[in-house]
Formats: structure tokens, sequence, C-alpha cells
């Protein structure tokens, strides 16, 4: 299976007339863009804004942040099962343009711990992997007396035609340069170098799903029972975020460090990199034991990996389902190493880690779970409603767990905890 | 003491010596797939189990 990223740098995005990329210049049509959202009936209106980085502006509640990305026409389906007829994502086209975000806004949700936001300028958009990029940022908001889950489910639609739209582009357009990926799969026969396999969580159930929640290929991952999935699935629309975006957002599904890190070790010889296993982290206890169980063993016997990288999805019961999954990966004679975040709130690392087995002794520790950064109060917010815009814009004080991407379980964090 | 936890490795990670299965995450005495009898007598159940691990010497 291969994917051809075409890769479009965007030096700069402003609103305007037409929508066209030009010589790195990303021009957005608002109306344009706003008639693509608009085609959801449940959604009455959409407010656009460009957010550029270095410049004083704050941006929440965030629902998702996403890479505007479309697939080459007849080269694949854009976000399968989701937006697109179902289809396998990881093949051919895609036109990428890279250096700007489609952030999506949920006008509903209030500021507060669980909430997130973004930083455009200063100190804490340097600490965010999100910080230095063009956002085009969409607040979209329902009729009137729409339930809940209805709008989060027209949310995570409006984001995905948004992504397709901004991606689009591109389409026509030479690229800049070039990705591919390539993997022959679990059969690539590399006798002198390990095997490595990726294990991660793509949800976490002690946060309730929705019916109508699209995770992987449009399900709602309810009742899944881990599954092996090609790396270019991960990146090419296959997957997205929960409603529960703790520490995740799809960019880096799209970017997801890991996979692109296992694949360039690959490239250079130095590991087989053999697949990956998407996995959920349970509200149950038979959940649970059988997801460990079945993501370990298909790393073992289907994927015939020597180690092992396992993430997680969401915070602490999700934690405790990857170390039960490597300590079992562990026992079956796989290697691991799994990324756990800073969610010490005493700043002692032994308050971070909520397993303690002796064999998973490999385990990076990401993120800055209990910093804060001083800011001066913003006159530019982009919110889904006034009192969001007047709250966000007198904030004197940005914890890092508000910050969209400053821990990030996919590996994207540029902030790393030490213990010294 | 008898702790009523869904997620008993960490329980016995921190050292619980009386370890009882709740439910689920999300409702670790009761269960939101049942009605309101069927989940009382789960309540029950898992009440009853702590404290005949109470009782217990370890």
């Amino acid at each position: 299976m291969k994917l051809t990223l075409a890769i479009h740098e965007v030096s700069d995005a402003k609103l305007g007339s037409g929508t066209t990329l030009d010589g790195g210049v990303l021009t957005v049509d608002a109306d344009e863009l706003r008639e693509a959202i608009l085609e959801d009936r449940r959604i009455e209106s959409v407010d656009i804004e460009v957010a550029n980085p270095g410049q004083p502006c704050r941006i929440g509640v965030v629902f998702d942040i996403l890479e505007p990305r479309a697939k080459e026409p007849g080269t694949g389906s854009d976000f399968p099962g989701l937006l697109g007829p179902m289809a396998m994502a990881g093949q051919g086209t895609t036109h990428v343009l890279r250096g700007t975000a489609l952030t999506v806004v949920d006008a509903q949700q209030e500021p507060g711990i669980a909430s997130k936001m973004m930083e455009m300028h200063g100190e804490a958009a340097v600490n965010s992997p999100y910080g230095n990029l063009h956002h085009v940022v969409v607040v979209p908001h329902m009729i009137p007396g729409t339930p809940r889950h209805v709008e989060l489910n027209a949310l995570r639609l409006a984001s995905a035609r948004a992504t397709v739209f901004l991606g689009s582009a591109g389409v026509g357009q030479e690229a800049d340069s070039t990705e591919e990926f390539e993997l022959d799969g679990p059969s690539t026969n590399r006798e002198d170098v390990p095997r490595i396999a990726y294990i991660g969580q793509i949800h976490g159930h002690q946060m309730v799903v929705e019916e109508d929640e699209r995770i992987l290929y449009g399900s709602n991952t309810e009742g899944m029972v881990p599954v092996t999935l090609h790396p270019n699935e991960w990146m090419d629309g296959a997957v997205v975020c929960s409603y529960w975006v703790m520490r995740v957002e799809t960019y880096f599904y799209q970017n997801h460090p890991i996979i692109r890190e296992l694949y360039r070790r690959h490239e250079v010889g130095e590991i087989n990199f053999v697949g990956t296993v998407a996995t959920v982290a349970a509200s149950l206890e038979a959940d649970r034991n059988r997801n460990c169980l079945l993501a370990a063993h298909q790393a073992k016997w289907n994927l015939n990996a020597d180690g092992v990288v396992l993430t997680k999805y969401g915070g602490g019961a999700p934690h405790v389902d990857m170390g039960e999954t490597a300590r079992i990966c562990e026992a079956l004679g796989m290697k691991t190493v799994v990324q756990v975040s800073d969610s010490s709130g005493d700043r002692r690392a032994e308050s971070a880690m909520l397993f303690n087995y002796p064999e998973v002794d490999a385990i990076v520790y990401g993120g800055g779970g209990d910093i804060a950064w001083d800011v001066e109060p913003v006159e530019r917010v982009i919110a889904g409603s006034p009192a969001v815009a007047q709250a966000l814009a007198q904030m004197t004080q940005i914890p890092a767990q508000a910050l969209c991407g400053v821990t990030n379980q996919q590996g994207a964090s540029v902030v790393r905890a030490v213990v010294y | 003491m008898a702790q009523v936890t869904a997620v008993t490795p960490v329980a016995k990670m921190v050292g619980s010596n009386r370890v009882i299965q709740g439910k689920g995450i999300v409702y670790p005495l009761g269960d939101a797939e049942l009605d309101a009898e069927e989940e009382k007598d789960l309540r029950r159940s898992i009440v009853r189990q702590a404290l005949e691990a109470l009782k217990t010497e370890v």
C-alpha cells in the first residue's frame, strides 16, 4: 500500500474573494466555505476567521484541529465512512496544505478544565505544536434546540467537510514536495533488524460514546476489539478523534509522529516496521482484559513483532490499559516502550504512573501537565459566544492542560517532563 | 478497608488487599443497561461482597 502526500507549503493565509492557493498564500473565500458547511441543514450559520501565528488572538473552545487535506480526485475517498464512501484509506495521492490548520470551535462548550483553546502569540504559543500554523477557524452555530449528540455529529462532519474544502485548493497545483509512505506489511523480510509494531488507542470508553459518534471509518468503536491497521490508514482519514479530545487532535493522526518516525527508521534500515494495531481503552473489566490481550496477541501472531511502541488516548484509565497491554506484550517476548503524559499534580514522577511493572521499563514521559504561562489580555478572540469570548479575552494565565498540543498522547508534544 | 473499583489493576498496584470488582468506570456501583430494580440488585450484591471482604482477615 502506497500513500503519496503532495505537500503545498503555505506561508500565509487570509480571507478574500475566491478560494485559491497562489505562491504559498492561501486565500479563503468565507462565503464558499460557509456554503460547503451549510450543506448540513442542522447548522444554521457559521463564523469564519483566519488566525495567523504571532498575532495576539485566542481561540476557544476548540472542538478539533485538523490539517487541510484533500484526495486527488479518483485516487481515494476523503475520510471514508465519515464523509466519503467507504474505501481503504492510505492509498493514492493526498494534497496537504502544510503550515495551515482547520480549527473548529464548539460554540456550546464552556471554558473550563475539560475545554481546550489556542493562543496564537507569545510563550504559550511557542509551547504548542499548533502555535506556528495559519489557522482557518470555523464556528458553526446549530439550529436552536438541536440535541447535544446531533450538534457534536454536525461538528464532526463540518470539520471533515471544511478540511477537504480547504485541501482542495491544492488539487491541480504543482506540489512543492512529495512524501511517500509505502510498506509491504508484516511479510516484509529483513532478518537482521527488529520487527517493530505500534499499538495505539483511539478512544477511552470511560467517556461514553454517542451512537452517532464517528471515530474509526465512521464507527463509534463501541464493542470494538483491537484491529490491525496499515500505518497509512491512520494518516489518511480512517481515524479521527472522539468527542473526548483530551490531549489528542486529528491533526496528529494525519501527521502521526510515532508512525512517521517508525517509517523513517524503517527507510534507513534500522527497523522493520511491520504494522499497527488500533485499540480502545475500556470501561468494563471484561472489555479491558479482552482488549489488552487481543491487542498484544495481534502484534505477536499477526504482525510477528519483536518490539512494540504503545500510546494511550486520554487520561488515567487508558493509562492502565496501555500498561496492561505492554505487560502482556513483554510476557509474549516482545520488548515495549510506552508513552505516558505528565499528569503529576505534585510534580513527582511516581505520581504520573498508574502501573509499575518491572518489565515495562522503557517509558517516554512527555508533555507538561502542571505548568502554566502568564499572559496579557487580548482584544481579538474567536469564540462561540460573547460570554466565552469575554472569559478568554481576560485570561491572565493559561494552564498547559487547556492549551491544545502541550501534552499530546500521539507524541507531538514540544514540551518534555524531566526528572531531576 | 475494602475498595470497590472498575480498574482493579490500579487497586492491586497500590496495595489494596480487599479489592471488589465494580461494574464500570462510569458506574462502579450501577449499570446504565439495567432497569432500576435489576440495578438495585447489582448494587446490593457488590456492597454485600464488600462487607464480606471487610469481615475477612487478610
